[in-house]
């Protein structure tokens, strides 16, 4: 159930293809909770990640005999990249909105996911703080960030053959820490009472909801 | 086929119109056509992606650069109007080759901070009497007549627009005036029956209109002219009621949409001071540090949403106004064209049939 650590720092990806028209995507619209039991042990995983990181420095120590100061074991660093990533993959509710060119998901106590991807092409934006890439790989849905301070994170989402669950795979990484830190979630639909109300944004009224099949 | 449409009930009214020779009050004063402005610029696109496919949802972007085209022409209209020293002002998608003084405007710039709009105005004799960019920043304002349409942020800058349209037409002697209403008539006919009105009008390279001699008092076709020109009058005024119409709803949107604008220009600035803050003196690759990198990313997303459901919350409250009045414009316009058309055959019988 666990995902693997990865050994690298970049979590990189690359499309299967930018020009997949005729292969559905998969939907992954809907009202998401995270299952608990299913999903990491945030402790559990971070303990994993430390002893793969000390495997990974005694091997370089070995095989670099006499190059003692092996980077990677920065405690500070390593506890540091840990707790934000605990506080980030927490992500107990999700509500994912998708159409052909677009999916947008809203995250409790976080920013939206958003990805507009016009023919399944990846998508780069940047802000004054950092760039993100996002899109498709195969029917995996991907979100890239690059942030100041050397810090990544990712996200990847799929969804189980049987369209019942969402998996998020997280990857949150630092230019300080050699490997990143990878946390699996798994996620089952749920029915909101959102769900039966059709909401618009408006400007003058902010949002404004009619219930599904009634005009305003 | 065309000799029935020749004895349509309208024609009657054709052939029954009054003298083209004009003295009432309203010729005292210049009737003023306004186009629908256009934009500068093409609205940026936001992520950088082949143009392939069309959006599937509009563009709030692209809605408000089309809502801003109508509503600032008749901004324009409602200031020409209160000023008293303008005929009839008309809003109208077309260029009004008819008009005694016709104004065209170019949205250069438009943030809610600040409005730049290239104007110029042209009287039928070619005669410019303003082109030039006029540039405006944000104030609030409040018409003394109550009225909330009549309100805008740049409204000094409109005013500026006016006094020196207002200028000009002062300036006009009588005899300057009535050449600008008579060749405007027929450069108006002109454009119906071309073989019919050439020898009149004389055109410069410059754009510049010579009266080489006016048509006899009593010509028929003239009084045609005259009459058909009131009935599209009529129907301008048609279209200029829709126009009126968006305006009255839009605006009050297009005044939160700028103000919301201008709120993020100041939340650009709290930005520039986060970007400033970020190099702190966090130790490299600390909680802290990452947290810092983190929250401010965060930061820059919630203001991106932000904005992009002030952007979606235009377009959804603006959707409804702005198709049901390009629904009556293309409705009006399509049966005016028709009829226009129908004007130009007739004419052109006419005139063949006078020429014998």
């Amino acid at each position: 159930m666990l995902a693997s650590c990865a050994t690298t720092h970049e979590q990189t990806f690359k499309p299967e293809s930018t020009q997949l028209h005729n292969a559905k995507l998969p939907d992954f619209s809907g009202h998401w909770e995270k299952n608990y039991q299913a999903s990491d042990v945030f402790s559990n995983r971070f303990q994993l990640y430390v002893a793969d990181i000390r495997r990974g420095i005694v091997r370089n120590t070995n095989e670099n005999a006499g190059f003692k100061e092996a980077s990677g074991l920065d405690a500070k660093s390593i506890n540091g990249l840990a707790q934000l990533a605990e506080e980030i993959t927490r992500m107990p509710l999700l509500n994912i909105k998708q159409d052909d060119a677009s999916v947008n998901v809203e995250r409790e106590n976080d920013f939206n996911l958003r990805c507009l991807y016009h023919e399944k092409q990846f998508v780069q934006r940047t802000n004054a703080f950092g760039s993100e890439r996002c899109g498709w790989t195969n029917d995996r849905m991907v979100f890239q960030m690059y942030m100041a301070g050397g810090l990544q994170v990712s996200h990847l989402f799929s969804l189980s053959p049987d369209g019942t669950q969402l998996n998020v795979t997280s990857t949150i990484g630092s230019d300080r820490v050699t490997a990143p830190i990878v946390i699996s979630n798994y996620y089952t639909r749920f029915v909101s009472q959102d769900d039966h109300y059709d909401c618009k944004q408006t400007l003058t009224r902010n949002k404004v909801c009619s219930q599904q099949g009634h005009s305003k | 086929m065309k000799r029935k449409q020749l004895f349509r009930p309208w024609l009657l009214v054709l052939l029954v119109a009054s003298s083209w020779v004009r003295a009432s009050d309203e010729e005292h004063f210049v009737d003023v056509s306004i186009q629908i402005f256009t934009q500068a610029e093409k609205p940026p696109e936001k992520a950088v992606r082949p143009a392939t496919k069309e959006p599937t949802k509009p563009d709030p972007v692209q809605a408000v650069a089309v809502s801003e085209t109508r509503l600032l022409p008749m901004y324009l209209r409602y200031r020409l109007e209160q000023s008293g020293n303008f005929g009839a002002v008309r809003v109208l998608p077309l260029l009004d080759n008819g008009a005694d003084l016709r104004i065209s405007g170019q949205i250069l710039k438009s943030d809610g901070n600040v409005l730049q709009l290239a104007i110029k105005a042209t009287d039928s004799t070619g005669r410019v009497w303003i082109d030039r960019v006029f540039n405006g920043t944000a104030m609030a304002s409040h018409a003394l007549s109550g009225d909330a349409l009549a309100e805008d942020d740049f409204a000094q800058m409109f005013g500026e627009i006016t006094n020196g349209l207002k200028q000009q037409a002062q300036q006009l002697s009588s005899d300057e005036l009535s050449k600008i209403k008579n060749v405007s008539l027929l450069r108006y006919g002109l454009g119906l029956v071309p073989a019919a009105f050439s020898p009149y009008l004389e055109e410069s390279p410059k754009g510049e209109v010579t009266l080489k001699r006016m048509p006899a008092a009593t010509d028929p076709l003239m009084k045609r002219i005259l009459t058909i020109r009131g009935r599209e009058y009529e129907f301008i005024d048609v279209v200029d009621e829709e126009y009126a119409r968006f305006y009255s709803a839009a605006k009050p949107l297009y005044g939160l949409w700028r103000q919301s604008q201008r709120e993020q220009a100041e939340s650009s600035e709290t930005r520039n001071a986060r970007v400033l803050a970020s190099t702190s003196d966090f130790q490299h690759g600390s909680y802290r540090a990452l947290q810092q990198s983190y929250n401010n990313y965060r930061w820059a997303k919630l203001q991106e949403l932000y904005v992009d459901e002030l952007g979606e919350g235009f377009t959804n409250e603006i959707e409804p106004t702005e198709l049901q009045t390009n629904d009556a414009l293309h409705r009006l316009t399509g049966t005016f064209e028709q009829q226009y058309r129908e004007w130009r055959g007739i004419l052109a019988e006419l005139f063949a049939l006078d020429a014998k």
